[in-house]
């Protein structure tokens, strides 16, 4: 017969031991961030802000500069146009028109994701 | 001159191993009207897992000498390993020289705990460990990727196993091989082929099991987080770092030594810049030598006597149930992190916590990019997954230090 006093005694003392060495690690770690960690500089910072800002005013300026880009949108009316009759049975397209447009998400390009998920794939 | 002839054949005929097969004795695990299917389920067994290593890939490297061990064992007459040799409480080393084959022979390297070592003394020289140096939270979620091991040993107690074998049942969660080995040789050494291939199985279907736990424990919110890039680690960090490790571990749990110990001096060799050919050594030929030496002898153990039991389902069951929970504990905790720091961790890099490197920092970065295919958790998983190995193995000395003293 199992005695479960002992068991659970080393299922509870074997997870705490467990957690207690990995969290001394843990500090070890900690400490020594602050002791041989390379120092950042104040600089790169800066320009970090300065690219994140950035693209917030282009897309202020693209809505103001609507009319402006004409042929984009009719890219992009061409683009949805060739969606929907390829998606309606009938293929008749229903009419639309482009009111506004904006960028999704991330601010790399897909050639750049393509090749970062590339990268990856192949390594692992 | 006749006689002389047809008693040669008959002799021969007898000695071969079909004539064995058809002449069960009472050894012999499931006979049936004088015919040995012990050994030729077993025989058949070797065939599935040849082919699940060869034609669907899963752990080739491992899985294909362990079922070639498995097939070379139960050729009847083979004699190229002996079982009972090493079941005995005392082994008697001398005969052992004296009278075994060649897989007795090698199998010394597992019985005296120095393969498992020596794997770890490779993975150590093949880890980065920057990534959990830059974010030392992640060894939390190691430490909780081992929730499994536990829950699956209580899981063992109540299924019968006895105190030694269900921890060597747990260790499965810990989802590391070499550990499970090292465990399970000194605790329950008659069921170390099933608890071998078990681990080994579980690690090839990480990318199988783990995804559908991950999206029952987290919300799509969740996993769409994306985390900052990791600081740059400098060089005497990550130099300092296993010379730490391994000072802090050994001296808490000494058990544990063996492989921590190796682990982090293979990490120093490939670290420290100035002995790039030990490093080499240990990562590459060193590695595979001691991986066919280890995956032929294991599988060597699994006769039709010690694997066709009913134990060995319950075992499988309960890696599963233990790889689960790990999974579980890795994620709960990732999700408890992810409330404290306000959404800046993402909840999918703790089911990494379970120590198969990398595959399981791969399926965090998978499902992290189904939800956000612009979103990188690669890196931010290797972390945990790290601290799993460091986590697993600390567990490995636990068990064993608490097996001896209670």
């Amino acid at each position: 017969m199992v005695d479960w006093g002992k068991a659970l005694l080393v299922a509870v003392l074997g997870l705490s031991i467990v957690f207690i060495v990995l969290a001394l690690i843990m500090f070890i770690l900690i400490i020594m961030e602050k002791i041989f960690a390379p120092k950042k500089k104040e600089e790169p910072k800066q320009s970090v802000k300065q690219e994140v800002q950035k693209p917030k005013q282009t897309s202020k300026q693209e809505s103001l500069n609507k009319k402006d880009d004409a042929e984009l949108i009719a890219v992009l009316t061409a683009a949805v146009a060739a969606c929907l009759s390829a998606t309606s049975p009938s293929g008749v397209s229903t009419k639309f028109k482009i009111k506004s447009y904006r960028k999704l998400g991330d601010t790399n390009s897909a050639w750049n994701n393509a090749s970062r998920k590339e990268n990856i794939y192949s390594r692992f | 001159m006749g006689e002389l002839f047809i008693n040669g054949i008959t002799a021969f005929m007898q000695s071969t191993g079909i004539a064995r097969i058809f002449a069960a004795t009472e050894k012999s695990a499931i006979a049936y009207a004088g015919i040995d299917f012990g050994v030729i389920i077993m025989i058949l067994i070797a065939f599935v897992l040849l082919y699940l290593a060869i034609v669907k890939g899963f752990e080739p490297l491992l899985l294909m000498p362990i079922a070639f061990g498995m097939l070379l064992t139960n050729m009847p007459g083979a004699g190229v390993f002996h079982g009972d040799f090493f079941t005995v409480t005392e082994v008697d080393y001398g005969k052992v020289l004296h009278e075994g084959g060649l897989l007795d022979l090698l199998y010394l390297g597992v019985k005296l705990g120095i393969y498992p070592s020596l794997i770890f003394l490779g993975i150590g020289a093949m880890t980065d460990f920057s990534p959990l140096i830059s974010n030392p939270k992640s060894l939390l979620l190691g430490a909780a990727a081992q929730l499994g091991v536990f829950v699956a040993f209580l899981g063992a107690l109540v299924l019968g196993f006895t105190i030694p074998e269900a921890m060597s049942i747990g260790i499965i969660g810990g989802a590391d091989g070499p550990t499970a080995i090292l465990v399970t040789k000194t605790l329950a050494a008659h069921l170390l082929p099933a608890i071998a291939i078990a681990a080994y199985s579980y690690m090839a279907l990480i990318p199988i099991i783990q995804p559908p736990i991950m999206k029952l424990l987290t919300t799509k919110e969740e996993r769409s987080i994306k985390m900052e890039q990791l600081r740059t680690v400098s060089k005497t960090e990550k130099i300092i770092f296993p010379i730490a490790v391994s000072t802090v571990v050994a001296l808490i749990v000494p058990d544990a030594v063996p492989l921590v110990g190796m682990l982090m001096l293979g990490n120093l060799f490939k670290e420290s810049g100035v002995a790039d050919r030990l490093s080499k050594t240990a990562q590459n030929e060193l590695m595979n030598i001691v991986t066919i030496f280890l995956g032929t002898t294991v599988g060597a153990t699994a006769s039709a006597n010690t694997f066709l039991r009913p134990q060995t389902i319950f075992i499988i069951v309960l890696g599963l149930v233990a790889f689960s929970i790990s999974t579980s504990g890795g994620l709960l905790l990732g999700k408890l992190m992810c409330k404290l720091t306000k959404g800046k961790i993402n909840p999918l890099i703790g089911s990494a916590g379970v120590s198969a490197v990398p595959m399981a920092a791969r399926v965090s970065q998978v499902v992290g990019q189904k939800e956000n295919p612009t979103n990188y958790l690669l890196m931010h998983a290797m972390g945990p997954n790290v601290a799993g190995v460091i986590g697993s193995a600390v567990a490995a000395g636990v068990f064993l230090t608490l097996a001896k003293i209670l």
